[in-house]
């Protein structure tokens, strides 16, 4: 299923009547009540429902700023349990200040990660954080060290590391089967463009100047953060499709390469950005990672896919900065070493060169719905909080993975390569670069 | 390390190379050369012919110097792609140096006209016959016989051109020939080399500046006969002995012999080889000697090469006015067009343009500007702002519309003035706003602040307190520890930091102190911090405190030891607790297991070991499937074992760390270790073989289908379906001739099948059993037939039809499984024949059965016709098994003829779940254009199931 009809979905389920499965109740063996991880949500974007399903779990409460979507999420969990346990809050404090909440699930615009996840840690609170993990290179790291410091479970909303197709195509790059890796093709969607908008009045149940939070002073106006994806592209919030949704290609190259670090990065980039309107963030792009070790990741868009959108920019001028990139790899990602390639992509698609290498890894059973592959992805959480182990995608790995995206942000923004050594967080010999390692955060936010 | 003698240099080469010289380390490639300085210089040049075909053959030789110096086998690894294009199997590379950097792929396409050969130390005897250009870069085996031929060679005119080492030799014969050659007393530095033109009217260095900054190896005082040689760059050196520099020549052209030579001295460092102005000069010295134009490989030039990009030109003066002005009016909301050279001007990276929007900008806020504009300029200060920003930003301070944005960007600006600038508006500031500079001066880390911050810490104002704290740990402030402890009110958070910071600065006392007062705190989190706190602050200490834990039943501190174990305490650290494994509480063995992925191959490896010596299974399989991420290849042996255990388990999590294993060398120890182990091991590996499909391993496992073991034959033989190629099936047909089993001739049907299977061209699949059959015994024949049948072919077909006339019954009976066999409906008359008059009954089915499949084959004819082949056997069909192979069959055929037939076995019970899926499929198929016989077939579905989704769906489909 694609995420847009998932979420399709979700969304029809919260208005929906459900039925209350036994196994709730702690019948026909299922987790009883009192084994179950209380859990809640903290802002109510991409698949913050898989916990409400889990039968290891039981959502104890929702929060988001928005009314309508906090309402809407209460009587849905609540439905789905059979009682009227959860609870609506509009303010993640006073969630974290529950202590019969062990764990929350943090679907928020990209910009109030890193405060709510460093305040769940310290309040001792297991995280799952959806990707990007951090708006900035700074966040991340504050995220990191909180997490490590408090010693909570904590996993990365990239469900492609427990998707079968990428994990075999690392099993191929780790087997040696492609030889040595030379290049890794990550493929994504397009930005977006919106002319100036009209300030509006803020909708009534928004809090508006609460979903602002950390981010600078803006007047309101829907397109900004109320439309489908709209905050993805104003870069106050978000860094585009390149950073929201990157970051899974991001990762599952990561994942590819063993989540290997490297001693350097040289971060060259070819963009487009808007001129004008209200978003702000890369429309087209090429960005070619040299890793030390010798591989290069290539991130592009690619303009023929569905989920890209019309910029108005002509396909002549993208062909312009994306070179010898453009249309080479279909949404997915791509592995190319000396002896083979390997392309993946979701819904078990896995093409391999030469095709005899698909073989080897077709012994497990692939995982290709969406939605089963994040409530595996999510179930591995569950285990981890009860076993205290890392999970697949522990904060480090996320770290370093949205530190990818957050570097290539910073170069296509000021137009020139840059020079990133992962090991001091820091940009050689570039303190323009280094000074876009941090952003603002409005009073009283505060990491 | 010194520059050996030559004798010692020869040794060391035939010893396998020098190690890794310091050369490297110590000194760093040049600054690129700026790209539009280069498309410069290659402009000036006229076009050259490429009219002449070229052959260039390249030679290298074994690396001999560290990494990055004289790599021979990498230059011409990328010269070959950079000079001849990427062909097959090559990297789409062209750099030398670094990592890969991308390429369009128009620069993959070589020079025009153009072929490129490789040779190893020395060219073979064509290649001298038919090269145009040899280039050497490496240490070659020069000896008489050698020279005579490189003479023999520029002698009908060939070029040569000689890199680096290749002169470093004794040899009068070569110094006659290329004008220089090794004698005692020769000299080298490594360094930064100032090449200078020797001669700028020479076409060689047409365009190119006067002097070019390389760093690399000069070599100098070597014997030389350069009379009448054309020096095209010299660098300054100083010969062992004298005070006074001379200079040295490094590059030259000659012509000798009839041939001409051009003579490269640099080129130790991979990265001159990028270097595109040093390519100039050797692409021309080499398109020289091949007798062409000098600028025939100009295009080459910048292909990969090491260059500045082109800045952007920025906007001009009066561009950069009106954007400042446009700042005045701008709002919220507002278009940003007018504003985009501002944006323009800092993407620039020019400090003098820079340096000028500063003060345009900072004069901006001076004037005055709506919060908008003034967001706007700070945040671009933040990016590009000095300490002349400072008086503009500290004015706003004060200003409780702009303070926020302009007190973030002087926590930016690094110099000292924006601290002092916070600092000294504290005394202005009350409330929230001075939390707000107290953080702001806290993210600066202007430590000058420290007496102001302790002042706040230790006074009334909480909030100021607790700002003053975290700003005081953001640089690890001793002072701050006793008044923080004293309050029984601090952030926990802040202390932690505070501790953190101190530890990290080796002030041990204090941090210790605080972590002291909060070990006993309730918050299990914050116990978890303190053993993160005290680990990395007593690292003498931490093995013996991690242990403890581990021993412990405290599952969050448990969590906290094993993520510091794996993640953050040194080596020594982590092998200790390790070391400790089998004592710990199989939660902690578990967890240890689960974890050390992570980090610490070597150590997760030694963790896998010592789980695998425990007596408690979970932990075995936990160490198994570890084993299977870390180990290596001795492992292999011990994870072959483990397929045997009698744990399912252990068993399935060894199969599964067999197949992934990763480590080097896995390929080959696997291939060794297929004759070398035996019983259960050995079929472990035979399947890791067939899994990872090691085709290297196919000639061992022919020899293993002739084990004296039965089952090792028999996973041979299902490991050789798999890997085989059409000549291995000619080999495996002797031990299918020989199988001693049923279930071994059955294996070895099939790998014979597999096998010739993949011959590309279709008409060639069964020669390797036509052949074979050619001249068999009757009982050979009879055991080749059924996999003859199974390739087909119209040959195949001719010897089927003699074996069904044949008086012997074997052959017979292996005719008709041949025909049941068959890959397409060639055999459609023949097995309905036999479906209809064979005596045999197992044969009979089998033939309906075989009829049933071939007719039903996709696209092999149009549906009403399939639907027409297949109405026989529906006659034949009397049991059960054919009855619902023809109904899964029938759906495949679209057409609403085959819906009436699915329709007419809904009542016969035995078969109704196969009815009703091909009925309700054909009826969804035919739906859109066949609405009426679609709905009324679903209608007598619905009659007959019971099967609630499946009648959820018929009814929407039937509402629509």
């Amino acid at each position: 299923m694609r995420r847009r009809e998932f979420l399709r979905r979700a969304a029809a389920a919260v208005v929906l009547p459900s039925f209350v499965p036994g196994a709730v109740l702690g019948r026909g063996g299922a987790t009883p009540p009192s084994d179950q991880i209380s859990l809640a949500a903290i802002g109510l974007g991409f698949a913050w429902e898989v916990g409400a399903h889990n039968p290891h779990a039981r959502m104890l409460a929702v929060c988001d700023v928005q009314r309508w979507r906090r309402e809407g999420a209460k009587q849905y969990v609540d439905r789905l349990r059979g009682n009227a346990d959860c609870r609506a809050y509009v303010d993640f404090r006073d969630v974290l200040a529950r202590d019969d909440v062990d764990a929350v699930y943090i679907a928020t615009p990209d910009h109030w990660h890193a405060l709510v996840a460093v305040a769940a840690a310290r309040a001792g609170k297991d995280i799952y954080c959806q990707k990007p993990l951090s708006h900035t290179v700074a966040e991340g790291r504050a995220i990191v060290e909180a997490v490590r410091r408090h010693g909570v479970v904590f996993q990365h909303g990239t469900q492609q590391r427990s998707e079968w197709a990428f994990d075999a195509a690392r099993r191929l790059v780790r087997g040696g089967y492609l030889g040595k890796l030379h290049t890794i093709r990550l493929s994504m969607a397009s930005g977006r463009a919106c002319p100036p908008q009209p300030v509006q009045p803020v909708p009534d149940g928004f809090d508006y100047d609460r979903w602002l939070g950390p981010a600078p002073w803006a007047p309101y106006t829907t397109n900004r953060c109320l439309g489908p994806h709209a905050w993805y592209f104003v870069s106050d919030y978000c860094a585009g499709y390149f950073s929201a949704w990157g970051v899974h290609h991001f990762d599952s190259a990561q994942h590819g390469r063993g989540d290997a670090e490297v001693d350097s990065i040289r971060v060259r980039s070819k963009s487009i950005f808007p001129t004008d309107g209200l978003y702000d963030t890369a429309l087209h792009f090429r960005v070619d990672y040299e890793l030390a070790d010798g591989a290069t990741i290539i991130a592009t868009d690619d303009i023929a896919s569905g989920w890209s959108n019309r910029t108005g920019i002509p396909e002549s001028r993208v062909r312009e900065i994306q070179g010898d990139a453009f249309g080479r790899t279909p949404f997915g990602v791509a592995f190319e070493g000396t002896e083979g390639s390997a392309f993946a992509w979701r819904g078990g698609v896995l093409r391999t060169t030469p095709a005899r290498l698909r073989r080897i890894v077709e012994h497990d059973e692939p995982r290709v719905a969406l939605e089963n592959v994040t409530a595996d992805h999510f179930q591995n959480w569950i285990d981890c909080i009860r076993s205290r182990g890392e999970t697949r995608a522990p904060v480090e790995v996320a770290h370093r993975s949205t530190t990818l995206a957050n570097i290539g942000v910073i170069s296509m923004a000021l137009g020139r390569p840059v020079d990133w050594n992962p090991r001091t967080e820091r940009f050689v010999g570039d303190d323009e670069a280094n000074r876009m390692l941090s952003s603002p955060m409005r009073a009283p936010w505060t990491l | 390390m010194r520059k050996p003698s030559f004798v010692i240099a020869v040794f060391l080469a035939l010893a396998g190379g020098f190690v890794g010289s310091p050369c490297n380390a110590r000194h760093t490639a040049p600054p690129p050369p700026e790209a539009k300085t280069v498309k410069a210089i290659l402009a000036q040049a006229p076009p050259a012919s490429t009219e002449r075909a070229l052959n260039i053959v390249l030679v290298a030789g074994p690396k001999d110097h560290g990494p990055g110096e004289h790599d021979y086998p990498l230059w011409q690894k990328r010269w070959k792609v950079l000079l001849g294009g990427a062909g097959d199997g090559d990297e789409p590379v062209l750099n030398t140096d670094g990592p890969s950097r991308p390429v369009d792929r128009k620069d993959l396409s070589g020079a025009e006209n153009v072929r490129v050969d490789t040779a190893w130390e020395w060219p073979s005897d064509a290649q001298w016959k038919t090269a145009d250009l040899v280039v050497v870069f490496s240490a070659p085996p020069w000896n008489d016989q050698r020279l005579s031929q490189l003479e023999t060679y520029l002698g009908r005119g060939g070029g040569l051109v000689v890199i680096h080492m290749a002169v470093w030799h004794p040899s009068p014969k070569l110094l006659s020939l290329i004008g220089t050659a090794y004698r005692d007393g020769a000299a080298y530095r490594h360094g930064p080399m100032s090449l200078r033109i020797a001669d700028p009217k020479n076409p060689i260095c047409l365009g190119l500046p006067r002097e070019i900054k390389l760093v690399d190896e000069s070599y100098f005082a070597l014997a030389a006969d350069l009379a009448k040689a054309g020096v095209v760059g010299t660098s300054r050196e100083t010969r062992p002995g004298e005070s006074t520099p001379r200079d040295e020549p490094m590059l030259w052209s000659l012509s000798r012999a009839g041939g001409r030579v051009f003579v490269c001295i640099p080129g130790h460092y991979l990265w001159t080889f990028d270097d595109p102005l040093f390519r100039i000069l050797l692409l021309r010295g080499m398109a020289w000697a091949a007798g062409e134009s000098p600028y025939r490989f100009d295009p080459l030039v910048l292909r990969g090469a090491r260059v500045k990009e082109d800045e952007p030109a920025g906007p001009d003066s009066k561009a950069l006015d009106a954007a400042v002005a446009a700042l005045v009016d701008f709002g919220w909301g507002d278009s940003r067009l007018a504003l985009a050279p501002i944006d323009e001007t800092i993407r620039r990276r020019d400090a003098g343009a820079a340096a000028d929007l500063e003060k345009r900008l900072t004069a901006a806020l001076a004037k005055g500007l709506p919060p908008a504009g003034c967001d706007f300029v700070c945040r671009r200060l933040a990016q590009i702002g000095t300490a002349r920003s400072v008086p503009a930003l500290a004015s706003l301070l004060s200003d409780k519309d702009r303070a926020a944005t302009a007190r973030w960007a002087l926590a930016r600006i690094p110099d000292d003035a924006a601290g002092a600038a916070l600092l000294a508006s504290l005394s202005s500031t009350s409330g929230p706003a001075r939390v707000e500079v107290v953080r702001a001066i806290g993210s600066h880390r202007y430590q000058p602040a420290t007496a102001t911050l302790l002042k706040l810490l230790s006074g009334e104002n909480r909030q100021d307190a607790d700002a003053a704290l975290a700003a005081l740990a953001e640089w690890g402030a001793p002072e701050a520890v006793e008044p923080a402890l004293a309050r029984n009110d601090a952030p926990v958070d802040s202390l932690l930091t505070l501790a953190a910071r101190l530890g990290a600065d080796g002030r041990r006392e204090p941090a210790r102190k605080i972590y002291d007062r909060l070990a006993a705190s309730p918050l299990p989190q914050v116990r978890a911090a303190v053993l993160r706190g005290l680990v990395l602050l007593e690292p003498d200490r931490a093995a013996e405190r991690l242990s403890a834990v581990l021993a412990g039943n405290d599952a969050r501190l448990r969590g906290q030891a094993v993520s510091l174990v794996t993640h953050a305490c040194d080596e020594a650290c982590a092998a200790a607790v390790v070391e400790r494994f089998n004592t710990l509480p199989k939660r902690s063995r578990q967890a240890l297991l689960a974890a050390s992925w992570t980090r610490l191959p070597s150590l997760g490896r030694r963790c896998a070991l010592l789980g695998m010596a425990s007596d408690d299974s979970d932990v075995r399989r936990d160490a198994i499937r570890l084993l299977g991420i870390v180990g290596t290849a001795e492992d292999l042996e011990t994870l072959a074992k483990a397929t045997g255990d009698a744990n399912a388990g252990i068993a399935a999590a060894a199969v599964a760390a067999l197949r992934c294993l990763a480590a080097e060398g896995t390929y080959r120890t696997i291939v060794e270790n297929l004759s070398t182990f035996s019983g259960n091991e050995r079929l472990a590996l035979i399947r890791a073989a067939r899994e990872r499909q090691i085709s290297q391993a196919v000639p061992v496992l022919l020899e293993l289908t002739q084990s004296p073991d039965a089952p090792t034959r028999i996973a041979s033989l299902h490991a050789l379906e798999t890997l085989g190629d059409p000549p291995t099936a000619s080999l495996l047909i002797p031990r299918l001739l020989a199988a001693q089993t049923p279930e071994e001739r059955a294996a070895a049907e099939r790998a014979v099948w597999l096998c010739a299977r993949r011959a590309k061209d279709p008409r060639q699949r069964a020669e390797p059993l036509l052949r074979a059959i050619e001249g068999a015994t009757d009982e050979d024949r009879a055991v080749l037939l059924p996999v003859l049948g199974r390739l087909g072919g119209p040959r195949a077909l001719e010897i089927v039809h003699q074996a069904r006339k044949s008086p012997s019954t074997a052959q017979r009976t292996a005719a008709a499984r041949a025909l049941s066999n068959w890959p397409d409906a060639a055999v459609a008359d023949d097995l309905l024949e036999l479906a209809r008059e064979n005596e045999n009954d197992s044969q009979r089915i089998a033939a309906l059965r075989g009829y049933i499949r071939v007719v039903t084959l996709r696209g092999a004819r149009p549906d009403h016709d399939t639907l027409t082949m297949l109405r026989p056997a529906m006659e034949l069909a009397t049991r059960v098994e054919e009855k619902r192979l023809i109904l899964s069959r029938l759906s495949a055929i679209v057409v609403p003829e085959s819906l009436e037939l699915a329709l007419s076995y809904l009542g016969q019970v035995e078969v109704q779940p196969e009815a009703i899926a091909a009925s309700t499929r054909l009826a969804e198929l035919l739906l859109p254009n066949h609405p009426e016989a679609a709905k009324a077939a679903m209608k007598k579905i619905l009659n007959v199931t019971t099967d609630r989704k499946l009648r959820d769906r018929l009814e929407r489909q039937l509402k629509k």
